[in-house]
């Protein structure tokens, strides 16, 4: 059954209380202080960003999976830290656990979380921006781990825009089995995939129309053009597959878990590309680290690995009913 | 950007959907649709009327025109159901009539011409041919040198189209031709209906690489046509007409093909087995879902105004993805299979897929326009 919803109204309330993204989140923020949102992290909280799916009893705002996904793009653009979906995720699995005390907590910025994901070859876990003894939350195919982080080491703090960090496997302080969760946490990386898309495009399409070379701007070339093309088709794609799929879980229908997998996997491939088509765009300044053309790659290669990388959503896809 | 409107309450849409679903399973052909010739055009005008009888034709169309005034919520339940069925593709002789010729005569044509055309598509009695691409002017349409000179109140035709599908068994052609002949560029085109069994018209098939001869040229040996029956929209303002033609293609027009590609895609993934195809598999139906979710969305907000420019980026997304389908399909079941055979199968799908990122403009110009309109990117020096 198709679920057809009019998301004008949903749409302006969502620009309207993420605008502060501009002047709070600027990506040039990163050059200084690459990892986590530091002292931001209050007024994240304050906006109500962190508990814009909780039930109000829990210290919510009590909206859906589609406030919380067309939200998380605009994060997204932004380069938000994966702290944000980990405190969202952490804050429902907290709810369904009956501890909302806790989950008001996170929201309200008080205790912290990072994301992490068990490393390929399956002994580690790998934690962005856990810079301190917070919360690690890993997504689970069916639902999400919570592990204290006591023992994080550095690992690299050079080639992923962020600090990440490894930790030797231990078993999780609690697992919550909650496959709606599950679904709910791959949308909302899906839709700060499909942010990263939408601003690497505009980002590419913006210089492509003042970048001068031959004697005319480098978007008058059908070369960029195309490329620019290229970046317009995937990030509307993924955008509009990440509001379907976001309408489909929020409505508990049948196909939900289908759409979900499926936006993961376009927003995956549309954000990598994207970002990587903007370095080209970029030409020369582009592979610099003084553009930020290369912080939407890498922030977009964090958020695939903390899902299990592109074959693991393929897989999973390919079992959705 | 648009977004999903309201359309009725789902209640009332899953009775509709129960009530296309029940007319399909009683109906349908049960014979495979003939690709070409008068066949083609029997089977297809027999089938159009069924529908129309049936009350399932131009649900969209308004109902002073024969249509239905229905919703396009309700337009996309009924083309779900329509491809669930396997349903005969809507890609076939009817194609022009019903989403270019009649869609531009209600936009722009007089009561005359309305009350005389639209009736005949919708009900199955005319089939219509498009006459625009010419052999010097392809992608660059305006361009085009087929001549109309004026004489009295007539207009007399020289010269030839060609890329025309169906125009051998059409009874109806939407033609373009240059009225002015100081005119150039978009200037000085006008938009015509041409009886196709007027004297001076001959039409010659061309065999396409996939199979059938549905292609056509037309030549014009001074073909003479009535102005007050025969032009839409006005002397001189053919481009002006064409263009609401043209966005009306890629807009709505298209659903049917989109979901019945989406229906074809989701059957290529409950088919593989193959652990080396299926990546490239789960990928198709990603973009299987994006389609769908971009396509519902415009054509959702065309309903409440002027579809957006972004129809031309699903146009391409569109096309390109039918082409890595059939492409896929043809490495998943291997030539030899049975999926691969005959006039509906794989193999057929396969290369005729190969005109998608040809035919209404290449994908290389798709990208310009995207480019310049989209994106607002500069156009090159000439």
């Amino acid at each position: 059954m198709t679920i057809f919803r009019d998301l004008t109204e949903t749409r302006e309330l969502v620009d309207s209380f993420t605008r502060p993204a501009e002047t709070l989140l600027p990506v040039s923020r990163l050059r200084d202080d690459p990892a986590g949102e530091g002292a931001r992290w209050g007024s994240l909280a304050e906006l109500g960003w962190l508990a814009i799916g909780l039930p109000e009893d829990a210290g919510g705002v009590g909206l859906s999976a589609v406030e919380e996904a067309l939200a998380a793009q605009t994060f997204g653009r932004h380069l938000i830290s994966t702290d944000y979906p980990a405190a969202v995720i952490a804050a429902h699995a907290l709810v369904r656990r009956g501890e909302a005390g806790l989950a008001g907590e996170i929201a309200a910025g008080a205790r912290r979380a990072h994301l992490a994901f068990r490393q390929r070859n399956g002994a580690d876990l790998v934690a962005i921006d856990a810079t301190d003894g917070a919360w690690l939350v890993v997504l689970t195919e069916q639902g999400v781990d919570i592990l204290e982080n006591g023992t994080a080491t550095l690992h690299d703090a050079e080639h992923w825009g962020r600090p990440v960090s490894r930790i030797a496997a231990a078993e999780p302080m609690w697992s919550l089995t909650d496959p709606e969760l599950a679904q709910r946490g791959r949308l909302l990386v899906a839709a700060m995939l499909a942010g990263i898309a939408a601003e690497a495009r505009s980002r590419a399409v913006e210089y492509a129309q003042v970048r001068e070379q031959f004697g005319q701007p480098i978007g008058a070339f059908q070369a960029v053009k195309h490329h620019c093309a290229n970046m317009a088709i995937a990030a509307y794609a993924a955008q509009e597959l990440v509001t379907f799929a976001a309408v489909s879980l929020a409505e508990d229908a049948d196909d939900a878990a289908h759409l979900v997998h499926a936006a993961l996997n376009l927003a995956l491939r549309a954000a990598r590309d994207n970002a990587g088509l903007n370095i080209q765009v970029h030409g020369g300044m582009g592979f610099s680290e003084e553009c930020d053309a290369h912080l939407f790659l890498k922030a977009a290669r964090l958020l695939d690995a903390a899902v299990g990388g592109i074959g693991t959503v393929r897989g999973a896809l390919m079992r959705a009913a | 950007m648009p977004s999903v409107q309201a359309a009725m309450s789902a209640d009332t849409l899953e009775q509709f959907r129960a009530g296309a679903r029940a007319w399909l399973r009683a109906n349908i052909p049960t014979h495979a649709a003939p690709l070409e010739g008068p066949e083609s055009r029997a089977f297809v005008l027999d089938w159009q009327r069924r529908m129309y009888e049936g009350g399932w034709a131009g649900l969209t169309w308004p109902s002073e025109f024969g249509g239905r005034s229905l919703t396009v919520a309700q337009q996309i339940v009924w083309f779900e159901e329509y491809a669930r069925a396997h349903a005969p593709s809507t890609h076939n002789a009817s194609f022009v009539g019903l989403n270019h010729a009649g869609p531009t005569i209600i936009a722009c044509g007089t009561d005359q011409q309305k009350a005389f055309h639209l009736p005949k598509i919708l009900s199955g009695q005319a089939i219509w041919c498009q006459g625009f691409s010419e052999p010097g002017s392809g992608s660059d349409l305006a361009s085009l040198r087929c001549k109309g000179r004026i004489e009295g109140d007539e207009i007399v035709i020289e010269g030839q189209k060609i890329w025309s599908s169906y125009a051998d068994i059409a009874d109806y052609q939407e033609l373009l031709i240059r009225t002015d002949p100081e005119s150039s560029r978009h200037k000085g085109i006008t938009w015509l209906i041409c009886p196709m069994d007027l004297p001076g018209i001959t039409v010659r098939p061309i065999k396409t690489m996939a199979g059938p001869a549905k292609f056509c040229e037309v030549f014009y040996d001074q073909v003479r046509v009535p102005i007050a029956e025969a032009v839409v929209g006005g002397v001189g303002n053919g481009w002006k007409t064409a263009m609401a033609t043209l966005g009306f293609e890629r807009g709505t027009a298209s659903l049917a093909l989109q979901i019945g590609l989406v229906e074809r895609i989701e059957k290529l993934a409950a088919d593989c087995t193959d652990p080396v195809i299926a990546p490239r598999i789960a990928d198709l139906r990603a973009d299987a879902a994006a389609l769908k979710a971009m396509s519902y969305s415009f054509a959702l907000a065309s309903e409440s105004g002027t579809p957006g420019p972004e129809g031309s980026l699903i146009r391409l997304y569109f096309a390109e993805l039918a082409k890595r389908a059939s492409d896929a399909a043809v490495d998943l079941y291997g030539i030899g299979a049975d999926q691969l055979a005959g006039d509906h199968g794989w193999a057929y799908d396969y290369l005729e897929a190969f005109s998608e990122t040809i035919a209404g403009g290449t994908a290389e110009i798709q990208r310009n326009i995207i480019g310049e309109r989209v994106l607002g990117l500069p156009r090159g020096k000439a």
